[in-house]
């Protein structure tokens, strides 16, 4: 809590104390019964009640009530309120019973008096305090709630601009540099893939999904410009079934994954390696599978920022129905260590639509 | 100047081959695709200059030049976006180009390494009595989790020894190298570099005071204030190496 809050609790206890002890004085005074008695009897009754609703404060603070559900909360704060009076008319009785001996023969249910007259004013306290308090609460969590999204958001909306890898983008610059000597023709082609490839990479953050064959044509551009860079150290192989061409897949995921591949695979293996990309149609899902010359394990690969990415954006676009997996392969023919990612995406689901009806703001 | 090119694609080894051409002083005595290859061509051919590349299959840049048994030629780096090397050249003053590269930063590198050439030259040469062993002039590269160096060793003035590692004290840092104190020992040149006690190597141009210890040992201060003990045993020889 910072200074000024507490400045404001002490104003307000000290004010609301002696206003309902002032209001009861003028009551005295009306009756004529006001007297020095009274004036010090309602001095120590104003520091007797902060003392008490301070106490109940610490509590509160102590055992952080304020973050109880309401039904728990609820009965805590009513057994405050009848201890709270019952030890303010505890006080009270012996020395109204001393100053006014006449008036309480008249009253055989004074105590019950007392607890109701003590129990209104605690329960006034007790209620804005704690009231106060949790309409705070629940605002700072709000608050934090939202800070929470936006930095989510944030992160995915990074996320997708760090697809095309720097790395990648300044390399391929540079070989198309040597080329402008050595094969103008090869050169001309470089620059038209690389700009499909930053093309498609700058539409991706619009489009929800796009068709397969696109996303292939991407892949393609993509591992033409690496053979570039690495020439007869990369191979690959593309095989698609026909039925698969038109299925909507996410943008650029296909081509994070190989990506990947040849960033973590093919291009740490001294004598170069291949990639191997097919697609299938399996019980009515796309079956993606792409195998890798590597070694999987190495933290960077499998912990790394593309694969959990992948996971995550097939999990919110078609939820359970979608798989992603990546695994080491059993090195039976022995052509070096293989690895091997394989998806299945669902036809668009409801999910997608749903989501695709939202504006992007909404999604809560 | 005689210069080895390390990178592992054949089109930036050309592209950068064609750059050189237009500084006649460099001399292009070899091409190497990665460590393996590179690592004999440095033994062999002795460059004075590398340009080598960071991201390469099998050993990347930084763990060929910690490979390297004899002294290291000069180096200036090539990489074309690596945000962890490029933090890691922040800490000293070590070179580097990004691909594609430009003739005016090109020229600049080079300029910078014929300067520091010309220093050792002078005095260089009468000290090295074989290649394998490292004088003053000699540069180490030194690497401790993300930061590198390149350190001339006359500039370090002790060899701290923990366990497995190293710990080496030069300006105000202290990387520790993965090395042994007597692997160590055996590679730097023995008039420069003194072992005090089993834990430290100290170096003689830096001591500063000497005094005399108990049972016959010596403390030497260090320029920088490092309190060093010398055993009995190796007193006798600092005696011997220090009197005329």
């Amino acid at each position: 809590m910072s200074m000024s809050k507490q400045k404001i609790y002490w104003y307000c206890q000290i004010a609301g104390w002696t206003l309902v002890i002032i209001v009861e004085w003028i009551g005295y005074w009306l009756q004529g019964l006001f007297g020095e008695e009274v004036f010090w009897l309602g001095i120590a009754n104003i520091i007797l009640g902060i003392s008490l609703t301070h106490l109940y404060r610490l509590i509160i603070k102590r055992w952080n009530w304020v973050k109880l559900p309401l039904i728990r909360l609820v009965p805590r704060v009513a057994i405050s309120v009848i201890v709270l009076a019952a030890v303010m008319s505890a006080v009270n009785i012996p020395f109204d019973k001393e100053l006014y001996a006449d008036i309480f023969v008249n009253e055989p249910n004074y105590i019950f008096g007392y607890l109701v007259i003590w129990g209104k004013t605690m329960l006034a306290w007790v209620l804005s305090y704690t009231a106060y308090h949790y309409v705070e609460q629940n605002r700072n969590d709000e608050i934090e709630k939202l800070l929470l999204k936006t930095s989510v958001r944030e992160t995915e909306a990074k996320v997708l601009r760090s697809q095309l890898n720097p790395h990648f983008v300044f390399n391929a610059l540079n070989s198309i540099r040597a080329l402008v000597f050595e094969n103008p023709t090869k050169a001309q082609q470089g620059i038209t893939q690389l700009s499909n490839l930053l093309r498609n990479s700058l539409l991706a953050d619009r489009r929800k999904t796009v068709e397969l064959r696109e996303e292939i044509k991407t892949v393609e551009d993509y591992l033409s410009l690496e053979k570039v860079r690495y020439e007869d150290r990369l191979t690959s192989y593309i095989d698609l079934d026909s039925r698969t061409l038109f299925w909507q897949v996410p943008p650029m995921m296909l081509q994070t994954l190989v990506e990947n591949a040849i960033k973590h695979g093919v291009s740490k293996a001294v004598g170069g390696g291949f990639i191997d990309i097919r697609s299938s149609l399996e019980s009515d899902k796309l079956h993606i599978t792409i195998r890798n010359t590597g070694v999987l394990g190495d933290k960077e690969a499998s912990g790394g920022f593309g694969l959990a990415n992948t996971s995550q954006r097939l999990d919110l676009l078609y939820g359970h129905e979608a798989h992603f997996k990546i695994y080491q392969e059993n090195d039976t023919q022995g052509d070096g260590p293989i690895v091997c990612a394989e998806i299945t995406i669902p036809a668009q689901s409801e999910g997608m639509f749903r989501r695709e009806k939202q504006p992007l703001g909404a999604r809560s | 100047m005689k210069t080895l090119i390390i990178d592992d694609e054949r089109l930036a080894r050309n592209e950068l081959r064609r750059l050189l051409e237009n500084f006649p002083k460099i001399q292009i005595i070899g091409e190497a695709a990665n460590a393996d290859e590179a690592l004999p061509m440095i033994e062999e051919l002795e460059p004075e200059l590398l340009f080598l590349d960071i991201q390469m299959p099998g050993k990347n840049g930084f763990e060929l030049l910690q490979s390297i048994e004899g002294k290291t030629p000069e180096v200036i780096f090539t990489t074309a976006y690596d945000e962890y090397a490029i933090k890691a050249f922040e800490f000293n003053a070590l070179d580097y180009l990004l691909k594609p590269v430009e003739l005016s930063r090109l020229s600049e590198a080079i300029h910078r390494v014929e300067e520091e050439q010309h220093i050792p030259e002078a005095t260089g040469q009468a000290a090295g009595i074989s290649t394998k062993i490292l004088g003053e002039n000699d540069q180490v590269f030194v690497k401790d989790g993300e930061k590198c160096w390149f350190v001339k060793l006359g500039k370090v003035r002790l060899f701290e020894s923990m366990g497995n590692y190293v710990r080496l004290y030069f300006d105000d840092q202290k990387p520790l190298v993965l090395k042994s104190l007597n692997a160590l020992e055996d590679r730097l040149n023995p008039t420069t570099f003194f072992r005090a006690n089993r834990k430290h190597i100290i170096n003689l141009q830096w001591i500063e005071k000497i005094e005399p210890w108990f049972s016959g040992g010596l403390l030497v201060t260090l320029r920088g204030g490092d309190k060093i003990e010398i055993s009995r045993r190796q007193a006798i020889r600092f005696k011997d190496l220090l009197s005329l």
